[in-house]
C-alpha cells in the first residue's frame, strides 16, 4: 500500500483499497467469528479477536441514499459537476454500504435502483484515490 | 449524584458579527472584545474568568487570551472533540462540570471565527472528516455529506421537502424582524427558495447556512453567584452529548434507524430523563441548521414530532414567535441571523430566557438549545428562567 493512500485512510482499511488497486471489492471479516465489519476496525467488538481475512464480494448493489452535486466544491477533477455521488448496500452483505459515484450524471437515480460497480482511480491533492464508479443495471 | 439542575447560569452574553471578510481585527482580537461584551453584560471583572470551554476546533487557546483579559489564574480549558457544531451544547457541559466540582468559577464558553486568520469554516470542518471513501466520491463538503441524509430522509421516509423550506422561512421570518440579523428587512418568497441555484441535490443555496466572520461568549457561574451579578440568569437544566451505537463517523455505515436522523437519539433521551421534561415543556428551541433538512431530523429526534407527522408539524405558523407550537431559531439562527459555527443560537437562548429577544416568545421559561445535528457526535441543553427545586 502507498503512503499517499494511508494517509486518508483509518489504517484499518488498507487492505479495503488494496483491493480496489487489484480490480476487487474486498471487505473485512473477522478471523474469530466471520462477522463482516465495515468500517474496517482493528479490534472484533464481537469477539474481541485482532485477525482479520479480507473477502472477495460482487460489485453488485443498490442504491441506498444519493446526491447530485451542482456548486464546484473543490473534488476531485475528475468529478466535474454536475455528477451523482451514492452510497451503495452491497448484494452480497447488505449492512455494508460503499461509497461512489454513478457513471452518468443524468441517470435516473433512485434509492433502490440496482447498480453495479466499475473500479478507477481519481486524482485528489496530489493523490491516486481508487474509487467506485457504479452503473445503473 | 448531583445533576446539573439548575445549578450554573448563564450570566453574560456577548456577539460580534460581520460579513465574511469584514472583522475589523483578526480572529483573536474579535473573540476578545466579544468576551469584554459577556462581562459588562453580567458586571463581571474580565479578571475574574477562571476557565473556559469550546468546540468545533477553534483555534484560540485560552492561555493566550489571558493578557488580554487580565486573567490572574486560569484554572480550566478544554473544548468538545468534533470539527462540527455538534460540540455546542456540550461545551456548556463542560462548564458544568467545571463549576460544580469547584474547578473554576467563572467560565466562559465561546467560539470564534475569522476567516483572514483560520480559513473557510467549512474546509475546516471537511479536512476534519475527509477520507479516501468519501473524496474518491467527490464528497468533499459538508452540504454534500447532509444532503445525501436529507436524500434518504425526503424519498425513502417520506418527509416533505416544504418541511425543510419551513426550517428557512422561519429562519427568515424572525431573521427579517432582528435589526442585528444578515437578514434584517429582508424576506423570500416561494419563488425565491424555488428559483436559488442547487447546491447539491436536495438542498437549494436557502438551505444552507452561510459563514459569517465573528465571536461570540457566553459567561457562565453557579445559580448563586448569577442572581448577584446584573442581568435575570438563565439556568442551565440539563445538558447532553454524545452517539449511539450505530452512528458516528463510520462512512455511511450508519445503522439504517438512524441513518436519515440527526444523530439525537441517545442524547435526546438522555437530556429528557436527566431534566424529567418533556418536548410539550418546551416553549422556544433554538435548532442547530446547518442545512434545513437537518433541523427537521433534529426536531424529530427530539421527539417534537414523529417522522409520519413531519408534513403537518413543520409549518411556517407552527415554528414562529410569538405563538406558535415551537417556535425555533427567533433571531433568524444560523441561516438568517447569521453563522459564527451556532454561537449565535446559544446566546438567542439566553435572551429568550430573559426575556430580550428581537421575536420573544411571552414568559418563555424553557428554550431547547440543539446542536450542531448530523455531527458523528451531537449534544443539546436546555436553559430555564427558574432553578429547580
Ligand atoms: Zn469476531
Amino acid at each position: 500500500m502507498t503512503a499517499e493512500i494511508e494517509a486518508l485512510t483509518s489504517g484499518a482499511d488498507g487492505p479495503y483499497f488494496e483491493g480496489l488497486k487489484a480490480g476487487e471489492i474486498r471487505v473485512q471479516k473477522c478471523a474469530g467469528c466471520s462477522e463482516i465489519h465495515w468500517p474496517a476496525v482493528f479490534r472484533c467488538p464481537d469477539c474481541g479477536s485482532w485477525e482479520h481475512v479480507w473477502q472477495t464480494v460482487s460489485p453488485e448493489g443498490r442504491i441506498f441514499s444519493w446526491t447530485r452535486t451542482w456548486h464546484a466544491f473543490g473534488g476531485p477533477a475528475a468529478h466535474k459537476p454536475p455528477f451523482v455521488s451514492v452510497v451503495v448496500s452491497l448484494l452480497d452483505a447488505d449492512h455494508v454500504r460503499l461509497i461512489g459515484t454513478l457513471d452518468r450524471p443524468d441517470a435516473a437515480v433512485a434509492i433502490g435502483a440496482r447498480v453495479r460497480a466499475d473500479i478507477t482511480e481519481v486524482d485528489f491533492l496530489d493523490r491516486k484515490i481508487p474509487t467506485l464508479i457504479w452503473s445503473l443495471v | 449524584m448531583q445533576g446539573i439542575a439548575g445549578n450554573i447560569a448563564a450570566a453574560g452574553i456577548g456577539l460580534r458579527q460581520y460579513k465574511r471578510g469584514t472583522a475589523p481585527m483578526p480572529e483573536r482580537g474579535v473573540l476578545i472584545g466579544a468576551i469584554i461584551d459577556a462581562c459588562e453584560d453580567a458586571g463581571l471583572a474580565p479578571s475574574e474568568i477562571d476557565g473556559f470551554a469550546s468546540f468545533g476546533d477553534d483555534q484560540n487557546e485560552p492561555v493566550r487570551l489571558m493578557p488580554d483579559l487580565g486573567i490572574k489564574d486560569l484554572r480550566w480549558c478544554s473544548t468538545v472533540f468534533g470539527g462540527g457544531g455538534g460540540g455546542i451544547a456540550a461545551a456548556i457541559g463542560q462548564a458544568a462540570a467545571a463549576i460544580m466540582t469547584g474547578q473554576a468559577s467563572a467560565v466562559v464558553v465561546y467560539r470564534a471565527l475569522v476567516q483572514g486568520s483560520s480559513g473557510r469554516l467549512s474546509a475546516a470542518v471537511m479536512a476534519h472528516h475527509l477520507n479516501s471513501h468519501m473524496a474518491g466520491a467527490g464528497l468533499v463538503a459538508p452540504a454534500q455529506m447532509c444532503a445525501i441524509r436529507a436524500m434518504r430522509l425526503f424519498e425513502h421516509h417520506g418527509v416533505p421537502p416544504e418541511a425543510a423550506e419551513a426550517i428557512v422561512q422561519a429562519c427568515y421570518y424572525h431573521g427579517s424582524r432582528n435589526p442585528e440579523a444578515v437578514a434584517y428587512g429582508k424576506s423570500i418568497s416561494h419563488e425565491d427558495y424555488e428559483k436559488s441555484r442547487i447546491i447539491s441535490e436536495p438542498f437549494h443555496l436557502f438551505d444552507c447556512s452561510r459563514e459569517n466572520d465573528g465571536a461570540g461568549a457566553v459567561l457562565f457561574v453557579s445559580a448563586e453567584k448569577a442572581r448577584d451579578l446584573k442581568k435575570k440568569p438563565a439556568y442551565v437544566l440539563g445538558v447532553a452529548q454524545g452517539a449511539e451505537k450505530g452512528w458516528g463517523d463510520l462512512l455511511e455505515n450508519d445503522d439504517a434507524d438512524q441513518y436519515a436522523t440527526a444523530g439525537f437519539k441517545s442524547v435526546a433521551r438522555h437530556l429528557w430523563d436527566q431534566t424529567g421534561l418533556r418536548p410539550d415543556d418546551i416553549d422556544v428551541a433554538q435548532v442547530y441548521e446547518n442545512f434545513s433538512a437537518q433541523a427537521v431530523a433534529s426536531i424529530i429526534d427530539h421527539g417534537f414530532c414523529r417522522i409520519e407527522e413531519a408534513g403537518d408539524f413543520f409549518r411556517l405558523e407552527n415554528l414562529i414567535a410569538p405563538s406558535g407550537k415551537l417556535p425555533i431559531n427567533t433571531s433568524g439562527g444560523n441561516i438568517a441571523q447569521g453563522f459564527v459555527h451556532g454561537i449565535g443560537m446559544m446566546i438567542e437562548s439566553v435572551r429568550q430566557i430573559r426575556g430580550d429577544s428581537p421575536n420573544q416568545v411571552p414568559e418563555a421559561k424553557t428554550c431547547l438549545l440543539a446542536g450542531g445535528p448530523g455531527a458523528p457526535i451531537v449534544s443539546s441543553a436546555i436553559f430555564g428562567s427558574e432553578q429547580p427545586d
